[in-house]
């Protein structure tokens, strides 16, 4: 997965593979319960789910570039603030 | 519709396995320990069924123990050993047994017992003077699995087994991924205990026995009623005996046949992988007579293996990674760290184990896959 960083009011507030961006536990459980009906996923597990909810943001990729205030409804589930813009690095 | 390539975690009961064990699912439902005719002739089945799984690995038929599987059969031989013979207290193992061996023997070192892992070269095999030196008037129990899980190594059972019968030293090995492609003889092999379970040769799962040499002395690890000549509890679970032992008969006549096969699919699979991408390994010895013939254990350098297993999975494509949940982390396996897979490679791990359905087409199609998504 791409190198990232995530932009919000001119601040670089994360920066790293995208696959570690971060992702709310509580939406993490919400999903895990969905695909495994298990409330409390082991690491695997949820490594599986982070990659899945990924999978979700990187749809909305545009030129390098998400702009998150344009899917805050499909993008809930990520634990930063969804005015942000998200910068594919490489 | 998936391509499955992960045949040495669970195979897929096959047809005649399966028409084999209705019968016991249905009509021929009796308890065997019922003294009338429909238990009377799940009784004798189960014997028959034993006679047969012991001549297929040169046993005799009260060697033979069914159980629930591979983790049943291991944690027996492991603690069963060990509870009974409390003065010597050592057992020898290696550091890439499955997880069913090592933590039986975390738990057995926190009950005082002393537990030596023998460490393997970088292909996964055993130093036999390694294993000799270790060897002392304590030690109750070797066990050695027969090939590895992850990496397909087989391990030379003969001469060790002769070195333990040497010293006088009680040998288990763990046969769950051998059976199905290493043709045993447990007299020929010098072996004391052995594991199998069903599911990994077309059988279902939930099935497995241990085969306990005739004087090998041995507590049991379920208890209760007096099934299996009272070393093993529990209602035998016939159909599914029924199945192991069908699946078992199958796959040793198959097995020539079968090596031959799933070595020349190993070896196409690795030329065409080798012809489009690069910067990858082969973790464990070179395909041949020393590797399980279907496995391939590759590293992908600077790869995420987990993720390639994801993304593989979405276009329909079963393999298995070298990854491991430890304590709320995930790590590379304690087998790829054991052979030490350099750090650039370890965690670009995948394992992918070949079985009677694939096909070179199948292959072709993977090793697309891989070489879009590397």
């Amino acid at each position: 997965m791409s190198r990232v960083k995530v932009i919000n009011n001119n601040e670089i507030i994360f920066a790293g593979n995208i696959l570690e961006i971060p992702i709310k536990q509580a939406s993490i459980v919400k999903m895990s319960i969905e695909v495994f009906d298990d409330d409390d996923p082991c690491i695997i597990h949820k490594s599986y789910i982070v990659k899945c909810l990924v999978d979700e943001l990187v749809k909305f990729k545009q030129n390098d570039k998400i702009y998150l205030y344009e899917y805050q409804d499909k993008l809930s589930f990520l634990d930063i603030p969804l005015t942000s813009v998200i910068y594919y690095e490489d | 519709m998936s391509i499955y390539f992960d045949y040495a975690s669970t195979t897929k009961t096959r047809k005649e396995v399966y028409e084999a064990m209705l019968p016991y699912l249905e009509s021929e439902f009796g308890n065997p320990s019922s003294l009338y005719d429909i238990g009377i002739s799940n009784k004798k089945l189960i014997n028959q069924c034993r006679k047969k799984i012991a001549n297929l690995i040169y046993a005799k038929a009260n060697e033979i123990y069914f159980c629930s599987g591979g983790s049943e059969a291991n944690n027996w031989a492991l603690k069963g050993i060990a509870f009974k013979n409390k003065i010597g207290k050592e057992i020898i193992t290696t550091k890439i047994e499955h997880h069913s061996i090592l933590h039986s023997c975390q738990f057995l070192e926190n009950l005082g017992y002393t537990v030596h892992y023998l460490a393997v070269d970088n292909e996964g095999f055993v130093n036999l003077k390694a294993l000799e030196r270790l060897i002392n008037t304590n030690t109750i129990l070797v066990s050695i699995m027969m090939a590895n899980n992850e990496i397909g190594t087989i391990q030379n059972i003969k001469d060790i087994g002769l070195l333990c019968k040497k010293h006088n030293v009680i040998f288990h090995t763990d046969a769950i991924q051998g059976i199905s492609h290493i043709p045993i003889n447990v007299e020929a092999m010098n072996i004391d205990l052995m594991s199998i379970s069903g599911h990994k040769f077309y059988a279902p799962k939930g099935i497995g026995c241990l085969y306990i040499r005739n004087g090998v002395e041995i507590e049991n690890l379920i208890h209760g009623g007096a099934q299996e000549k009272n070393k093993r509890a529990g209602t035998e679970n016939i159909a599914y005996i029924v199945g192991m032992t069908k699946g078992l008969e199958i796959v040793t006549h198959e097995m020539a046949t079968c090596i031959i096969q799933e070595r020349e699919l190993a070896q196409y699979l690795y030329d065409k992988l080798k012809a489009k991408v690069s910067n990858w390994r082969l973790n464990g010895p070179a395909i041949g007579k020393n590797r399980l013939p279907g496995n391939l254990n590759l590293s992908f350098k600077d790869c995420d293996g987990a993720l390639l297993n994801y993304n593989l999975n979405k276009v329909g494509i079963c393999v298995s990674t070298g990854s491991a949940c430890n304590s709320n982390m995930i790590e590379a396996s304690h087998v790829l760290q054991a052979i030490k897979v350099p750090d650039a490679y370890i965690n670009g791990t995948i394992r992918i184990t070949l079985g009677r359905e694939t096909t070179k087409a199948d292959i072709d199609k993977l090793v697309a896959a891989i070489t879009s998504l590397i």
